[in-house]
């Protein structure tokens, strides 16, 4: 089973993230991959320990995008590709959907596994965008997998009520929800070894990647700025036994809240 | 919000000592100055207690150094130590374990035979083990000629041991806070005021407040605070990373430290490896973990403890280090200006100094003389050449 885990490194979002002037400060930012991504990985490397194969990494990122591979690595994939790419600022879904085809046009694998979204935009695009343009099948969101075999693979997606049921042929794509499984830790060894594991390094030419699909001018969309989102205001506390309290706070959702108007 | 360690005060005009720097120095120069008699102190502290390197080290204990200075000072820390938490009444998981210094080389082993000497000379308990003894009491240590840099000899020094890091800043704090001192956290001093040659006053962000003695107890900030009363010490800021594995069942019962490879692991109550390397090589104020770290550990603890190669890594960390070019800290009154201390310098060695540390400045500024313990480490030592120089014992290279 050769399994694709494209990884996006996004910055740390358990950090305080600056905005200013419309834009992310990049200063003090640490990255990290995309956690739905690394659930995607967790589940290629229990899939290939159960039944064979590899897992490859992709990324398609700056130059420090490559210490997020590393940590795939360390984590246990065998081997990994990092295209080589400085715009992202002004990248949506479809050009990196586009980009990642273009990757994959004329590899072997049998399942393409990734995160339902990534942890710094959450728009969900690029996988289902990337199975259309491969002409493959694709399921999303999935909470559960099993009966994996060459030939098929036996998904599960929790609806409103129920849990749906899929079989899907391979060649795949599939996008996981993080209530799949914990992601391992890396071991001292697993880091140590990571240096040692193939790292495929792709420019953008080399695959037929021209200006016009990548950047702002391959994208459909546009950010025109970032905004922080407002900070709660602080909360008021009220002193005294239950019942004054009680009341008190009653007073205040009808007459200020207007809650209870 | 519950107050039962420490109380919440509004920032009064007037103290007679601010105290900058709510980590473990800061808040223990505050409860002894408060044992003296001094309670009216203000600990104002940028971020929460323990922000600093007192929340970021691996909390290792050891009075083992070179110099007669650094030996009697450190030890006097330990022995704090020891009977701090009955006297604070507050659990902080002393664990007196004993600690391995290795030696790699025919000349790294002499280094340990002249502080092993040095330390017998002033009472303090360390000598040297060879391979043998050495994997008597760490049976899972690789002592064979596999490794880069195979295992020459140990300084064994049993009265080091860990003691729990955030329980020490806590403790001093409740301690200070009972004894009246007012603690103020996410109080950031933008400026201190200098009236006539005599430290007056500090700005922060909540107000300012006018004093008689202004102390700095910053540690990797030091430059930053000594920048705005244009005082200039030979500070300079490192970043130092650790990290820590996954709880694991005891099996490491000591302090081991390789000045070689650059590494030191130690095992928690807890079960966790709490493990370091030496300083970034670059002077900077980022507290950022980077790979090239967890690289360069795993590849060197792991041809120590080879058994260690499945053990998985929970967290790593960055601290800051002010580092001084003899490696040993700077307590001392600045001549230049009547009122203002420094007490800093404490690179990475900070964490085990913290109750001395606190004790003889606390001693400094209630007396107005400076202890004979703490002279060596006056600051005009560098002008003067007289360095206590600690390097070899003081850190695991850089």
């Amino acid at each position: 089973m050769e399994i694709i885990v494209p990884i996006k490194q996004v910055p740390d979002v358990a950090l305080n993230i600056k905005v200013k002037d419309g834009a992310v400060v990049e200063e003090g930012l640490s990255y990290v991959i995309s956690s739905w991504d690394e659930t995607a990985l967790e589940a290629a490397l229990q899939i290939t320990e159960d039944v064979g194969g590899e897992v490859t990494l992709l990324t398609i990122g700056p130059e420090k995008a490559a210490e997020s591979l590393r940590k795939g690595l360390a984590m246990g994939a065998h081997k990994a590709i990092h295209v080589k790419y400085n715009e992202a600022k002004q990248t949506d879904s479809f050009a990196y959907a586009k980009i990642l085809q273009k990757v994959l046009e004329g590899r072997e694998y049998d399942l393409i596994l990734t995160g339902k979204q990534a942890q710094d935009t959450d728009a969900g695009l690029t996988a289902s965008m990337l199975a259309e343009f491969l002409g493959l099948p694709q399921v999303t969101n999935i909470i559960r997998f099993s009966d994996v075999s060459e030939q098929s693979i036996t998904l599960y997606r929790k609806g409103d009520h129920a849990t749906e049921v899929l079989e899907m042929e391979l060649p795949g794509v599939v996008t996981v929800n993080d209530s799949l499984n914990e992601p391992r830790l890396a071991s001292m060894r697993g880091i140590m070894m990571a240096k040692k594991k193939p790292l495929e390094e792709i420019e953008l030419d080399a695959i037929g990647v021209s200006v016009e699909m990548s950047g702002a001018q391959g994208s459909m969309t546009e950010v025109l700025q970032y905004d922080k989102p407002e900070s709660r205001k602080e909360g008021k506390s009220f002193e005294g036994d239950e019942t004054e309290t009680v009341k008190q706070a009653m007073e205040l959702l009808v007459s200020e809240a207007k809650f209870l108007a | 919000m519950t107050q039962r360690m420490w109380k919440n005060h509004e920032l009064k005009k007037n103290y007679d000592v601010v105290i900058i720097g709510g980590g473990a120095h800061g808040l223990a120069t505050a409860y002894y100055l408060a044992q003296l008699g001094i309670t009216n102190v203000a600990v104002l502290e940028q971020k929460y207690l323990g922000y600093g390197g007192s929340g970021r080290n691996t909390a290792i204990l050891r009075s083992n150094y070179r110099t007669e200075e650094g030996i009697k000072f450190y030890d006097q820390s330990l022995g704090l130590y020891e009977d701090l938490a009955g006297e604070l009444d507050f659990n902080l998981m002393f664990s007196r374990q004993g600690h391995f210094t290795l030696g790699h080389s025919t000349a790294a082993v002499s280094g340990l035979v002249t502080r092993a000497e040095n330390n017998k000379a002033l009472n303090v308990d360390s000598y040297i083990l060879d391979p043998q003894e050495i994997k008597k009491m760490l049976p899972e240590i690789d002592i064979t000629d596999h490794p880069r840099f195979p295992v020459h000899g140990a300084l064994y020094h049993p009265p080091g041991g860990i003691i729990r890091h955030d329980a020490v800043v806590w403790a001093y704090a409740r301690g200070a806070d009972r004894k009246g001192v007012q603690i103020h956290q996410l109080t950031e001093v933008q400026d201190i005021i200098v009236d006539n040659g005599k430290a007056t006053g500090v700005v922060t962000n909540r107000g300012t407040v006018s004093c008689n003695t202004v102390i700095s107890v910053v540690a990797g900030w030091s430059s930053e605070v000594c920048k705005k009363v244009n005082v200039k010490l030979p500070f300079v800021t490192h970043p130092l990373q650790a990290l820590v594995t996954q709880s694991y069942k005891p099996w490491l019962n000591h302090v081991v430290v390789s000045g070689t490879l650059h590494i030191y692991l130690s095992q928690t109550d807890r079960g966790e490896l709490v493990c370091g390397n030496g300083i970034d090589t670059y002077p900077h104020y980022g507290m950022r973990s980077t790979l090239g770290f967890l690289e360069s550990y795993a590849a060197h603890v792991l041809e120590l403890f080879p058994v260690l190669h499945n053990v998985a890594v929970q967290r790593q960390w960055a601290g800051l280090c002010d580092m001084t070019p003899d490696y040993s800290p700077i307590i001392s009154p600045i001549d230049e200006i009547n009122g203002f201390y420094v007490n800093g310098g404490w690179g990475t060695y900070g964490f085990k100094a913290a109750p001395a540390s606190g004790y003889n400045t606390a001693q400094m500024v209630a007396n107005g003389k400076t202890p004979e313990m703490i002279e060596p480490f006056r600051y005009n030592r560098f002008a003067e050449n007289r360095l206590v120089g600690e390097k070899a014992a003081a850190s695991v290279g850089s």
